[in-house]
């Protein structure tokens, strides 16, 4: 027989004439021409992690040549992290998802968008039939555009299982400040005479406009004091380290609190105007006395004294930062208290609404389609599948969910059907096997990323997303002094051809699902909705991509009614009572301590590095190289825990807990609480796909037992003891 | 003669190299894969021989294996692309980390294909538009040179964007690329090299 040659590149006038008058044949003509050639400026927004920050893209001949900052966003200000330069890598990686893949057996077939999404709608119509819609749950890192499409499609189904990444980040801090003072305020950073940071790593944990603001207040005077089992980058720079005991935060929280009511240095006015509960809150403090607190948390009971007349003096120019993940955001049994008695402490300096204290700020105002075309969908009436606020399992938790307590319930069989979007639970919760029992026994998994990540891996479909700066995507809104609207535009086209945006894939299954009248307006629509009360038109913004406007409630100083039940600070809540929980926050010990008698022994913390986030950036070769270059991957223990264990700086140890055993390199630092052993969270990719990073460090997630603290429904990834050797 | 038998063995190769239709797995299958092969060898004068991996016995399975190979992110993800072995620009004054690195797509190699077939009209089709510059574009424009071009400018693309497929050898090699596929590249490397040597 004879073969058919394709003809991949199709022409009309190839000739001997054309190929004759180009110029461009010579690749080394063409490059000089290149270097020649101007630059195009788009802006964007970055996606190294989830701030989200203002990206100006530098183009040349359409290829991206370098990334700056945004000087008209209120997280950038013109300045980019390490992140994003690294994270631009994505859009021209090799090992991206280009096609739709359907599971076959352990392998994956390629399959067209319309199989997928045909064959998608029906398996979840026969899951909701068949179990209801508390059946499936919907799973994302939250961006903009998956919180507008999930929310909807999710709610047209009847669904209300929305979880997301924050349970192993900030609930308690969700939980604690909603409690006290309505939501979570920032610090007017900038202004601060005195600050407090108990676990906060603002050098490390990168938003580049805080560290522009952390930087003045240092310039202007301000006294930063870090509160720490480890010397982070941050400490590195602030005017005072303070070692701390981990997981006694609380325990200082509330004799800082005694110190300022026993000598009378609270704010008394501010108390009597603004607060309810006090009496409750002044009982559990005088009870937690400085000498107490000193034997829980190693800080000397003149040094907790030294802080709380600091605090005072400079009160209420002064905070003690809500933090984020910090000490008290998802890691130990009693951050949602530590993040209640953080803000009742503020409360007591008067520093809520205070120059240089704790604020709140609006967001821009954003317009919206008129409600006949874009109807919202009824409120689900059944009860979430994780728990969630519901009465005898997590009635406190935030919507930000559960996500390990649903996959108990999923390999329970309760749970049949999922979808998970840019996120990977199984890699950032802990214990991996409890997340992959959950996943792997659902009925249907469907998995929206770039990436063959770890949660993609057990998909039964995988769809892929073009890269971030491919694709427009929904208008922001961040809260500011000047508020910000910003949008992700689309600064070159996608690079694969099969790749479909969030929005069109959730458009395409609601078809199919038959709930198409809540998506009747096109994401274009949505973003000129959302602009029209700035009088600017998206064709404009799109050149734009971000501006600082007026904020919906205009930024002052001063008190304002809060958004508790009361409307004031709440030292004492009926709601966390009628829960079950103590009505005030007062001493909870952690849930696991180390034996001090094993030299093995130690508490496993975690925390930020300036240059990755999470485990999304482990990937990225440039990022991945500094670990490298600086033993970034590293276990740090004190020097006299290592002496008694025969570790020198840079031998490889075993790390042992129940779950897993370990090895990785020490890093022997005077830096670490000697009780402390500290792991950065990225590394330890286990999909063999994430090419770069798999195979390269360890994470605390294999050490930690997955569970859920009672009152917000955080992952408690502090509380895990391991036994460290020489290897 | 000469000149299309050449134009014919890329083509040949190139369409070899893009994932197999069903006519090609017949070819490769029943022999009128090889035999068109060793007609364009002998028509161009190479002296090269087809090697005897080019003959499959399983039709069915050259779908999977190209896909195994080169496409499956579950598999060793083999490479076709000249952007992914060479460094991703030679100019200076990119301010990106990662711009004198080898492993990325859309190199400068991409880039300045992409320029080339808008310049002379020729249209890449969508699924392709990821790699300007895979080894089949490459193979098929390199077709087109010969056809219509000069000598010297065939010989000039054959140096300056098919110079990387020893390291693709090499990359093939290692993740253990066997059977069709194996002996194609190890083929298109050899046909490669010969012609570097005949038109210098």
């Amino acid at each position: 027989m004879e073969l058919t040659r394709r003809r991949l590149l199709s022409t009309a006038s190839f000739s001997a004439a054309v190929v004759g008058t180009t110029p461009l044949l010579d690749i080394d003509r063409w490059l000089a021409a290149l270097a020649d050639a101007p630059a195009e400026v788009r802006p964007s927004t970055c996606n190294g992690c989830s701030s989200h920050c203002g990206m100006l893209v530098h183009l040349k001949g359409g290829r991206v040549w370098k990334v700056t900052g945004h000087p008209e966003h209120g997280r950038s200000l013109g300045r980019l992290c390490a992140r994003a330069h690294g994270a631009v890598s994505w859009l021209y990686d090799p090992d991206r998802l280009a096609q739709p893949l359907k599971r076959d057996g352990t392998r994956f077939r390629p399959i067209s968008w319309d199989h997928a999404l045909d064959e998608i709608a029906e398996r979840l119509k026969a899951i909701l039939a068949r179990h209801g819609p508390g059946a499936l749950f919907w799973s994302h890192n939250p961006r903009a555009d998956g919180v507008l499409y999930g929310t909807r499609f999710m709610h047209a189904l009847g669904a209300p299982t929305i979880v997301t990444h924050n349970a192993a980040c900030n609930t308690a801090l969700t939980a604690g400040f909603g409690a006290v003072l309505g939501r979570v305020p920032e610090v007017d950073l900038a202004r601060t005479r005195y600050l407090l940071l108990i676990g906060r790593n603002y050098a490390e944990g990168v938003r580049t406009s805080s560290s522009i603001a952390m930087g003045q207040a240092l310039a202007a005077g301000a006294k930063v004091v870090v509160v720490d089992p480890r010397h982070s980058a941050t400490a590195a720079i602030a005017s005072e380290w303070i070692p701390i005991r981990p997981g006694t935060d609380l325990a200082l929280v509330l004799a800082l609190a005694h110190v300022l009511i026993t000598e009378a240095r609270y704010d008394a006015a501010f108390v009597r105007e603004h607060t309810t509960g006090f009496e409750e809150f002044r009982t559990v403090a005088l009870a937690h006395t400085p000498e107490w607190a000193a034997v829980e948390t190693g800080i000397s009971a003149a040094t907790i004294r030294r802080v709380a007349r600091d605090l005072a003096g400079a009160k209420p120019h002064c905070a003690v930062d809500p933090s984020w993940k910090g000490a008290f955001g998802a890691n130990y049994l009693n951050s949602t208290d530590t993040a209640r008695a953080v803000a009742c402490l503020n409360a007591l300096l008067g520093n809520i609404g205070a120059e240089g204290g704790l604020v709140f700020y609006s967001g821009p105002r954003l317009g919206s389609p008129p409600a006949a075309r874009w109807p919202a969908p009824p409120r689900p009436t059944v009860a979430r599948a994780d728990g969630a606020g519901v009465a005898g399992e997590f009635p406190l938790a935030p919507a930000q969910g559960v996500p390990q307590h649903l996959m108990r319930k999923a390999a329970q069989g309760k749970v049949k059907a999922g979808i998970v979007v840019h996120h990977n639970p199984i890699r950032n919760f802990p214990d991996p096997k409890h997340m992959e029992a959950g996943m792997g026994a659902l009925d249907l998994l469907v998995v929206i990323d770039t990436h063959l990540t770890e949660t993609a891996r057990l998909a039964h479909y995988i769809l892929p997303e073009p890269c971030f700066l491919e694709q427009e995507e929904l208008i922001e809104g961040i809260p500011g002094e000047r508020a910000t609207i910003a949008m992700r535009t689309q600064v070159v086209p996608p690079r694969f051809a099969y790749t479909k945006p969030l929005p069109e894939i959730i458009e395409g299954l609601a078809r199919r699902m038959g709930i198409e009248r809540y998506f009747a307006v096109s994401l274009e629509e949505l973003n000129r909705a959302r602009l029209a009360p700035h009088g600017v038109t998206l064709e404009q913004f799109r050149r734009r991509g971000s501006m600082l406007v007026d904020p919906s409630t205009p930024f002052r100083y001063g008190m304002r009614r809060l958004e508790t039940p009361s409307g004031k600070v709440e030292f004492a809540s009926e709601r966390f009572a009628r829960a079950g929980f103590n009505a005030v926050p007062t001493w909870v010990p952690p849930k696991v301590r180390p034996d001090l008698a094993d030299p093995k022994a130690f508490r496993l913390i975690h925390g930020k590095q300036a240059f990755h986030s999470h485990t999304a950036t482990a990937n990225i070769p440039v990022l991945l190289q500094i670990t490298k270059d600086y033993g970034g991957e590293r276990i740090w223990i004190h020097p006299r825990r290592a002496a008694r264990l025969g570790i020198s700086d840079g031998d490889l140890v075993r790390v042992t807990s129940p779950l897993a055993a370990q090895t990785v390199r020490a890093r022997v630092t005077h830096r670490i609480h000697p009780e402390a052993a500290y792991l950065p969270a990225g590394y330890g990719r286990t999909s063999p796909y994430m090419r770069t990073g798999f195979g390269f460090g360890i994470s605390p997630n294999d050490h930690t037992v997955a569970d859920a603290e009672p009152i917000s429904g955080h992952a408690m990834m502090h509380e895990v003891i391991v036994w460290i050797e020489k290897a | 003669m000469a000149g299309q038998g050449r134009a014919e063995l890329y083509r040949l190769l190139s369409t070899a190299l893009s994932p197999p239709s069903a006519d090609l797995a017949a070819a490769a299958a029943g022999g009128a894969f090889v035999a068109a092969v060793d007609r364009c060898l002998a028509a161009c004068g190479c002296p090269l021989t087809s090697p005897g991996g080019l003959t499959i016995l399983d039709p069915d399975g050259l779908s999977r294996a190209y896909w195994h190979w080169f496409e499956d992110p579950l598999g060793p993800r083999v490479h076709l692309v000249e952007s992914v072995y060479t460094p991703w620009t030679r100019q200076t004054d990119p301010a990106l980390p990662f711009a004198g690195e080898r492993g990325w797509l859309g190199g400068d190699s991409a880039a300045h294909l992409t320029d080339l077939y808008r310049a002379l009209g020729l249209a890449v089709p969508e699924e392709w538009a990821h790699a300007p510059d895979h080894l089949a574009l490459e193979l098929e424009f390199l077709a087109l040179l010969i056809e219509c071009g000069t000598p010297a400018q065939a010989a000039q693309f054959i140096r300056q964007h098919l110079s990387w497929l020893p390291d693709l050898v090499r990359k093939a090699e290692d993740a253990g690329v066997d059977g069709f596929y194996g002996a194609l590249l190890q083929f298109v490397a050899a046909v490669v090299e010969w012609d570097r040597g005949a038109t210098r």
